[in-house]
């Protein structure tokens, strides 16, 4: 039973407005992205004939297939890990399972507004390994989602009746498998926030690749597309098919997860 | 309902299938990634991999990826690879910090030269490529034969400290392109002075003809120098006594308040009204095709952009001449800069390869393949060079008088550069009348600091 | 009017039957779990921990120690103490001012904060139905999420190419030209678009499931009293949404601090856009940087400036949470 909205601005109006900001942009690029180099050469507004040949060019100068299974590898890969992470954490905190529980929360509180210091991490990479391969990358990256992992699920966590400890411990359930049936379903809309949260971290880095990554068959796309820019205008045509190529596949990833989205994304009851 | 537990199932299946082909990627991929450089050649035989790092300018790059290629079929063993980044000005110096301290190149390429300033080098005072040659970053190439191909300006301006580190391509020359079919429409001939110019102008702009074009969008102030530069050389470079602008700027023998840069500053911001409008956000990568395809008559702008107008429009003509700023026509000059050197990283693990591409590059034969297509004033002496921007520049290609004659300052940062004259958003704020060009020129002299 | 109050948390839920001494029983912490589930506990606890500590802290206090040296990164320099000199000479930077930076910086944070916030709850209000339309809706605006921040700089870099792009040629019809990103009236306006664009559909996504949380008998109640549309909203959602606001202001606020990237794809920091976190990133990353001791000073900077924004922020708003929900 959906509840009447409050009419303060007209629904319709709003509608139109999303239509208009978040389309219309998009679809300037993927219409830059058929033309033809001349034609946007002279013309840049007007379609010409579709020119399906900027995608072909695209992908291979700038090796965008790797590169776009790099960044979903990476982003998937480590914000699963912070998540997870941050659920080790945030459930000893949240059922007060030691001693300083408190003390440990504020701990990783502060980590919230550490910012991303990439040459202490490069100078740490080279001693532990971690430079220019994939699994060093990922977990360089792991710690920037997991204070907010570590607050949005132990208040998550906080909202999950003690009673169902109990009622685990009754019946001999070991830790993690506990973890994995019963308090992972009931948090799931903290997970989601926190794993997208980790994820956007990892996807829009664009200072990790240049500083962390030497060999071009790492890059994410994040590295990649952005050699086009520097190229004349004549190659923009490519640059435009360069971005539908890469965001094709996660939009379309998004558009069909909307129902999961939809069920997970009653945040409700979290307090910080 | 049982269809939506089937999605969430099957949406769920599918996000721990990728999650699993992920690690597994990882995991494979992890030996593959690689977290050392080029592989080094057994003595002598010149094998392994090698790697080089440049910013994207097309023509440059192109020619780069044919002359690897001819490398590697010389030499079969070896595998060159070229990486990029998108903007000399920005992306680019990331990328070549982080090559150089982590040594992950054998070859890097910047279009700094070396400059004998500041008088007195301290750690606190250095230009980042001044520190790291002199901490020993760079190979020295003192004792290799290909350097004997070079002119002695070309190798003076990559040497620092009695070491040479560079293999300079040449010089890029700045100045006004201009559309001959345009020029002959309207009965104009190129000016050679400054009140020429300004007429030239006033007669395009009342014919409806875009005069001047030139973009900063995505690099910013730094390439008003097409205009300030000029106005140095043509107006005030000729009053330093030893001809030599920048050593008395540094010895406090000429002052930034002297009124020929006054006079330059002021003779800018008009010049700068025959500018299309909002040249400021226009992104210069779009200079040449808008040039091209005959948005103005005249394009503002350097000689490396020449063979990107020839691509855009092949059947275009086009003309040069120095923007003059003087009244005297001899005064007036062409400004060059040195560009692109290379520099082989003392951490490379194949420096007899790199030392090879070096030679290879070199020969005159390769090196005019280069200087054909990029259009560079060469930096060997003796070659026949034909192309589109030696002709296009006529008695003016290779002739200029070079920055390091001319303005003192390099990289806009740390303490003893962080200074006004540096930046040249100062000289935005004049042209956009924000302050006055004795203002400008004052807090120029204010801030100066040689040491 | 009163406020609405909640009462209690809405989850200590006592089990039937087990009297009034339930609710205020503790739960006995550590005993909870066998011997074998505490040594795992422990082990996952530890190591997550050390990952948070090493790649987190770590770097941080490297980044203090940092501050006080010259350090290059470069293999084999010497490193030496220059005190505060870094810190100083962050502030006398002319490149550009260190005080424009602050006022950016604050222009930035509130603009889209504000920013983020209002377009979020309008969004969500508009988008929160099971209906296709509303699913839609929703892909629409959670996509520039999904593009990342390189193509979103991007595509309103193209869009706002002033030679010729659609914004320019709107612009032109009615005669006006305007530099866009190039110029400083425009860039920080449009910058602030850009970030508030890229970001709504995160907000309006933690909004829509704040809004879902809240109980419709309230808004049935709420129409027998005769309540219009803005004191409903004013009175009764916004209060009930407090928690997600919390999540939302906070999130905005610090991220708005600490970022840089869709500030360095679209100006580079210039005309005006030079934020804290773009001069940091500038600082270490900019034009030739042999010093990065300076460019940690500016991060240890930044981080003090957040935290004692944020904190205070953070616990002014839990405050009011608390007040609301008792």
């Amino acid at each position: 039973m959906t509840v009447r909205r409050p009419r303060l601005v007209s629904g319709t109006a709003i509608g139109i407005l999303i239509v208009l900001l978040f389309l219309v942009p998009v679809l300037y690029v993927v219409m830059m992205a058929f033309e033809s180099p001349s034609h946007f050469l002279t013309s840049p507004l007007t379609p010409g004939s579709p020119d399906v040949s900027n995608f072909s060019g695209s992908w291979s100068s700038a090796d965008l297939g790797v590169e776009l299974l790099n960044t979903i590898l990476y982003s998937v890969v480590a914000s699963a890990l912070s998540t997870l992470l941050g659920l080790a954490i945030a459930f000893p905190i949240a059922r007060r399972l030691l001693r300083g529980h408190s003390l440990l929360y504020t701990f990783c509180f502060i980590g919230l507004f550490l910012p991303f210091s990439v040459i202490p991490l490069f100078a740490e990479s080279r001693i532990l390994d971690l430079y220019n391969n994939r699994i060093g990358y990922i977990i360089l990256h792991v710690e920037p989602g997991l204070p907010l992992a570590v607050v949005l699920l132990t208040a998550a966590i906080v909202s999950v009746p003690h009673e169902l400890d109990e009622a685990a411990y009754m019946e001999g359930a070991g830790y993690l498998t506990y973890l994995r049936r019963v308090i992972v379903p009931l948090i799931r809309p903290a997970l989601l926030i926190a794993f997208l949260y980790g994820m956007l971290g990892v996807w829009n880095d664009i200072i990790g690749p240049v500083v962390l990554l030497a060999d071009p068959s790492l890059f994410p796309v994040t590295r990649g597309i952005y050699n086009f820019f520097g190229s004349n205008e004549s190659q923009w045509t490519l640059l435009a098919a360069g971005i539908v190529i890469a965001s094709l596949p996660v939009v379309i990833l998004f558009a069909a997860s909307q129902r999961q989205i939809n069920r997970a994304s009653v945040v409700g009851g979290v307090k910080g | 309902m049982p269809v939506k537990k089937l999605r969430r199932r099957t949406l769920r299946t599918a996000a721990s299938a990728t999650l699993a082909v992920g690690l597994a990627a990882a995991v494979a991929a992890c030996s593959s990634g690689g977290g050392s450089v080029a592989s080094g050649s057994s003595n002598g035989k010149i094998s392994g991999s090698l790697k080089i790092i440049t910013w994207v300018n097309p023509p440059s790059v192109n020619v780069l990826t044919a002359i690897d290629k001819e490398f590697e079929a010389k030499y079969p063993g070896v595998k060159v690879t070229l990486q990029t980044a998108a903007n000399v000005n920005g992306p680019y110096e990331t990328l070549l910090q982080q090559s150089v301290n982590s040594g992950s190149a054998d070859i890097v390429t910047s279009n700094s030269p070396f400059q004998p300033y500041p008088l007195n080098p301290t750690r606190a005072n250095e230009a980042p490529i001044q520190y790291w040659a002199a901490a020993g970053a760079f190979q020295s190439l003192n004792g290799q034969s290909f350097l004997k191909n070079y002119t002695s300006s070309a190798l003076a301006a990559e040497s620092y400290q009695g070491q040479t580190y560079g293999v300079s391509t040449g010089m890029y020359q700045e100045g006004v392109f201009y559309n001959k079919a345009i020029f002959e429409k309207y009965h104009l001939t190129p000016p050679t002075t400054y009140s020429q110019f300004l007429t030239l102008c006033q007669t395009l702009k009342a014919k409806g003809v875009q005069p001047l074009y030139t973009a900063l969008g995505n690099v910013g102030a730094v390439y008003l120098q097409f205009m300030y530069y000029e106005a140095m050389t043509d107006l005030w470079y000729p009053t330093a006594p030893g001809g030599n602008l920048s050593e008395d700027l540094m010895k406090g023998s000429a002052k930034w308040t002297d009124p020929a840069f006054v006079q330059g500053m002021n003779e800018e911001k008009t010049v700068a009204q025959y500018l299309e409008p909002s040249y400021t956000g226009v992104p210069w990568e779009s200079m040449p095709g808008n040039f091209a395809k005959g948005d103005a008559a005249m394009l503002l702008d350097g000689s490396w952009d020449l063979p990107s107008v020839q691509q855009a429009n092949p059947k275009i003509q086009v003309g040069y001449f120095p923007l003059p700023f003087s009244n005297t026509a001899a005064d007036n000059q062409s400004y060059g800069q040195n560009d692109l050197a290379f520099y082989e990283l003392k951490a490379s693990q194949n420096k007899t390869a790199a030392n090879a591409w070096l030679s290879f590059f070199s020969t005159p034969k390769i090196y005019a393949q280069y200087v054909k297509a990029t259009g560079i004033s060469p930096s060997q002496a003796g070659g026949s060079y034909t192309g589109f921007t030696s002709q296009a520049m006529g008695s003016y290609f290779g002739k200029a008088v070079t920055q390091n004659l001319l303005y003192p300052v390099l990289s806009p940062d740390n303490g003893y550069y962080d200074q006004q004259a540096n930046w040249p958003d100062l000289q935005l704020s004049v042209i956009q009348g924000k302050m006055s060009a004795e203002q400008a020129a004052q807090t120029y002299e204010k801030d100066w600091k040689t040491s | 009017m009163t406020t609405v109050r909640l009462g209690s948390r809405p989850s200590a839920v006592a089990p039937a039957g087990a009297g009034a001494a339930a609710k205020t029983r503790r739960p006995r912490p550590a005993r909870l779990l066998s011997r074998g589930s505490r040594v795992t506990m422990w082990a996952c606890l530890l190591v997550a921990l050390a990952v948070y500590v090493l790649f987190g802290i770590v770097p941080m206090i490297a980044n203090v120690v940092m501050s006080f040296t010259n350090y290059t990164a470069l293999p084999g320099a010497s490193v030496n103490n220059v005190g505060f000199s870094n810190y100083s000479a962050m502030y006398t930077t002319q490149a550009p001012g260190f005080d424009q930076a602050i006022v950016a910086t604050l222009v930035f944070v509130v603009a889209t904060t504000i920013g983020q916030n209002i377009v979020g709850l309008v969004f969500a209000h508009k988008l929160r139905g099971e209906g296709r339309a509303a699913a839609v809706g929703r892909v629409l605006v959670f996509m520039p999420i999904a593009l990342g921040v390189t193509i979103v700089g991007l595509i309103w870099i193209l869009f706002f190419n002033p030679d010729q792009g659609p914004a320019a040629s709107l612009l032109g019809a009615f005669g006006v030209h305007s530099a866009f990103f190039g110029g400083d009236n425009w860039a920080m306006p449009l910058v602030i678009f850009v970030q508030i664009w890229q970001n709504a559909g995160f907000s309006t996504l933690v909004f829509i499931g704040g809004l879902r949380a809240i109980n419709p008998s309230i808004y049935e109640a709420a129409k027998m009293d005769g309540i219009n549309g803005w004191q409903r909203l004013r009175r009764i959602t916004f209060p009930l949404l407090a928690p997600s606001v919390t999540v939302n202001v906070l999130l905005a606020v610090v991220g708005s601090f600490t970022t840089y990237n869709l500030i360095y794809v679209l100006t580079d920091g210039q005309y005006g856009t030079q934020t804290l976190g773009m001069l940091a990133f500038n600082a270490a990353f900019g034009s030739f940087q042999a010093n990065l001791g300076y460019g940690a000073a500016v991060l240890v900077f930044l981080f003090v400036v957040t935290l004692v924004v944020a904190i205070p922020l953070m616990l002014l708003l839990r405050y009011r949470e608390r007040r609301l929900f008792g």
